[in-house]
């Protein structure tokens, strides 16, 4: 694809987002929270796509489809029962995050931990395993663009230039208004990618299958089989299930819903756009199998792909993908920044708001800087790194679910079960063992909840901890379900 | 929890093993469109649409004050 034709979509699709961006910032005011999240204003269209693009990166359009036409539909299985876990775990958790946000003024994922164990290192804690885990799958958004402008420009647009145009774009979407920016430019980057993946299945449907895409999957049946071992599959789909609890970014949306109606919008809207965004997907996979087989590397199955539609079509996937990955890691930046300052500055030194707010303005192109570092590295590592996260941020999910419904947990053991989750999950994948034949997450997650059960116990338990449940529980009760009885 | 929330957790909690139990059980050998393809498929769409009934019932009070 020649270099302008990159150059002019790149601008055009940034022209749009910046153009949102200072539209955001008109009606901005000065806190914290207003700028982290929107004053609590985001109504349920916005939500709902802003959600589903921080959810969904360049992983789906690159990565999904490579593992579709490497193993067949069983991906298909491993991003629908992430689905279906996150649906069944919002209607539970959202109305609680929502709640506990309003009344105990929250902003954080990580301090609705501290507020609920009574001790600020829970949240430190937390905030630390999110810095370590999500800096280099936030990385990885970049190499993938990096990768990708080099790979569709045929080398022209070189993979440090590629990073730097993401990075650049993700810190003008995050840094200009907050969330009310990253929120509305994520809103329009979902609707570039649900759009255009449309666009691209249909193409492919009515003019390269002239048979039928049917018919021409009958020459394949194998792919319509699961066929990943069982192990693999669990260890893939394991922390991607908890991925609406225990990942920050999409955390701290369920804070940001001005009102009821808005929670529900954005719950339903952003499963409506899973579901869809991920079956299209998945036939793209299955598409490029019977269009371009025999590829050696799998995650290259798109590219090839492209090179059978027409340019203009493959520049809107490309630029698609582009926002993919830069709705995901403005998101991530974004929250990141915001915890920095609140969860960790504050647990060592005391800070003024206007102070906090200065240091996560600053947070953000610094972290941008330092994911930029990471990827130029290139290292192997962060493949593996990137792995761990998801299965790493599993390491809170009992001490999230335990701050909502168990009163005998206690702080230190809060900070016991993620340390212990952590380190084993990250022991298990640098040393690349995989005990009994299970991946690390499963191992990870039962000592967390080891670890997290058993010093609990051992300890005394805050009685404020006790409090924030019932207070909780009365509000979700008196707000979301004033007409059923307990 | 209300008894709905209960109902829904067990209802979750259900899907999410049934997600797993029957692919990998009585449809793992099946190939074709009809097999553990359909019913991924459908499986979510019954979450998903048991997901909006379930906050189609939630209340609309709105007076929900910030601290």
């Amino acid at each position: 694809m020649p270099l302008s034709w990159l150059l002019v979509g790149i601008l055009a699709w940034f022209l749009m987002g910046a153009a949102l961006s200072a539209k955001a910032r008109r009606g901005m005011g000065r806190g914290v929270i207003d700028y982290f999240l929107a004053n609590r204003t985001v109504g349920g269209f916005v939500s709902a796509m802003s959600y589903s693009a921080t959810t969904y990166s360049a992983f789906m359009m690159v990565g999904l489809v490579g593992l579709t036409y490497k193993g067949g539909i069983t991906s298909l299985g491993f991003e629908l029962t992430y689905l279906v876990g996150t649906v069944f775990l919002l209607v539970l958790f959202a109305p609680r995050y929502w709640l506990a946000g309003r009344r105990y003024g929250l902003m954080t994922p990580s301090e609705l931990l501290s507020t609920r164990y009574g001790s600020k290192w829970v949240g430190a804690t937390a905030s630390l395993l999110c810095l370590v885990t999500l800096i280099p799958y936030a990385s990885v958004q970049l190499m993938g663009m990096g990768y990708l402008l080099e790979g569709v420009s045929g080398g022209v647009f070189p993979f440090w230039a590629g990073m730097a145009v993401a990075a650049v774009i993700t810190v003008v979407f995050s840094v200009w208004a907050g969330l009310r920016s990253v929120a509305l430019t994520d809103a329009l980057q979902a609707s570039i990618m649900l759009v255009v993946c449309c666009l691209l299945v249909a193409f492919i449907a009515l003019f390269l299958f002239p048979g039928g895409w049917m018919n021409a999957m009958e020459t394949r049946p194998d792919l319509l089989k699961v066929s990943w071992p069982f192990p693999m599959f669990l260890g893939l789909t394991l922390p991607w299930t908890f991925f609406a609890l225990t990942n920050p970014q999409v955390v701290q949306r369920l804070y940001a819903p001005k009102d009821i109606r808005s929670i529900r919008g954005m719950v339903a809207g952003f499963s409506a756009f899973g579901f869809l965004y991920t079956v299209l997907c998945v036939l793209l996979g299955l598409s490029a199998a019977l269009l371009v087989p025999g590829l050696k590397n799998p995650d290259g199955a798109m590219a090839a792909l492209l090179t059978k539609v027409p340019r203009g079509l493959a520049l809107l996937v490309v630029l698609s993908i582009f926002a993919a990955a830069v709705s995901t890691l403005n998101s991530i930046i974004l929250t990141l920044s915001s915890m920095f300052g609140r969860d960790l500055l504050r647990a060592v030194i005391p800070l003024s708001e206007e102070r906090e707010l200065a240091w996560g303005k600053l947070l953000i192109p610094v972290l941008t800087v330092a994911c930029y570092a990471f990827g130029s590295l290139k290292l192997g590592l962060i493949a593996v790194l990137s792995s761990m996260a998801s299965a790493g941020l599993m390491a809170q999910l009992p001490v999230i679910l335990g701050a909502f419904f168990w009163k005998r947990a206690t702080a230190a053991g809060a900070i016991a079960g993620m340390a212990a989750g952590a380190t084993v999950t990250g022991a298990l994948y640098v040393g690349k063992i995989n005990f009994l034949g299970q991946w690390p997450p499963v191992w990870g997650l039962a000592a967390s909840v080891g670890a997290f059960v058993l010093v609990s116990l051992a300890t005394q338990p805050d009685p404020a901890g006790a409090a924030f449940i019932d207070t909780v529980q009365s509000d979700v009760r008196e707000t979301f379900w004033s007409s059923q009885k307990a | 929890m209300s008894k709905t929330e209960k109902k829904w957790a067990l209802f979750g909690v259900a899907a999410l093993i049934m997600n797993v139990v029957f692919p990998y059980g009585p449809l793992k050998g099946l190939e074709g469109p009809g097999g553990a393809f359909l019913f991924w498929c459908v499986t979510t769409l019954v979450v998903i649409g048991a997901g909006v009934a379930v906050m189609s019932r939630w209340g609309e009070r709105s007076d929900f004050r910030c601290r």
